[in-house]
């Protein structure tokens, strides 16, 4: 099998396909947009008693999912929480900023499975939680990363054409896209 | 619209959806995505509306200066959440919608452009 058989761009859809992945990709962002509200700088939840982002975060601890991971938070990010809200704002907020417009999309999709399987493994052990939602936050950032969906209808597709050139910038951009 | 260059419809696009997100000035309950009220109304309609004349009449620089109006309204939205202040009557996902637009607005106007057929449909 060919190299470009396996890229994205060789089985491109076009038309109606198209324009549903593109609405996927708005979906998904309209997903973390709607989450960034409640990540409220400097305290992000802090306090007596503890709310929102702090909250979930301290349910990490409380129901362990996975121990390493509960550890990690009780030793690095609760203790340095303000670096860490000030993170998953600033990650949480360009999630849906540039999955909306389709930049660099690829990445983006990358970096919204990574999420989605850090809030998976402080919220999972909750009470009432579905781990269905989780898995299928990774898996519709895999499906969009899979299929470049910021080449469809999104900021990508207008300025791959652009990055044309062999310097590391333009091929950096071109994967991330 | 059908003969503009797709940077300049990109910039529509997304003046015709700053001035869609004035929907979410309503209770919308569980799908109110995002907070617009206030000062962040005439964000959205003002600095929407001018994207999309910016794009419909191929005005680059001004396509581009409004990228960086929507970029400023994030950042004072940021300042506004931090302070607990609610002079902008958005919140933090007004914010992070508005760093797609700024991002995209800044993009399609700054791009370079090749005056080829092709880049035209």
């Amino acid at each position: 099998m060919k190299a470009e058989q396996l890229s994205p761009a060789a089985a491109a859809p076009n038309g109606p396909n198209a324009r549903l992945i593109a609405l996927a990709r708005v979906g998904v962002a309209l997903m973390w947009i709607d989450n960034a509200s409640w990540k409220v700088p400097p305290d992000f939840g802090r306090g007596d008693p503890p709310r929102t982002l702090y909250r979930w975060t301290l349910n990490g601890i409380e129901y362990e999912v996975f121990a390493p991971w509960a550890r990690f938070l009780e030793t690095v990010v609760v203790p340095n929480f303000a670096v860490f809200g000030w993170l998953v704002l600033a990650l949480e907020a360009s999630l849906g900023a540039f999955l909306l417009i389709g930049l660099f999309t690829r990445l983006f999709a990358l970096l919204g499975i990574v999420q989605s399987l850090a809030i998976a493994l402080s919220a999972l052990g909750a009470p009432h939680e579905w781990y269905w939602a989780y898995l299928l936050m990774m898996l519709v950032h895999l499906l969009l990363f899979t299929t470049a969906a910021g080449r469809f209808g999104g900021m990508d597709g207008l300025l791959r054409p652009l990055w044309k050139r062999r310097s590391l910038a333009h091929r950096l951009m071109r994967a991330a896209s | 619209m059908s003969g503009a260059h797709r940077f300049d419809r990109a910039a529509i696009t997304l003046g015709l959806a700053s001035i869609a997100a004035v929907v979410f000035a309503l209770d919308l309950g569980e799908f109110r995505f995002m907070t617009v009220g206030g000062a962040s109304i005439a964000v959205a309609l003002g600095l929407g509306g001018l994207a999309v004349v910016a794009g419909a009449a191929s005005w680059r620089p001004l396509t581009v200066l409004i990228g960086i109006g929507f970029a400023a309204a994030a950042a004072l939205q940021l300042i506004a959440a931090a302070v607990g202040g609610d002079w902008m009557g958005g919140n933090l996902s007004t914010m992070s919608f508005w760093i797609g637009l700024a991002a995209g607005l800044v993009l399609a106007g700054a791009a370079p452009r090749n005056q080829t057929s092709d880049e035209r449909e």
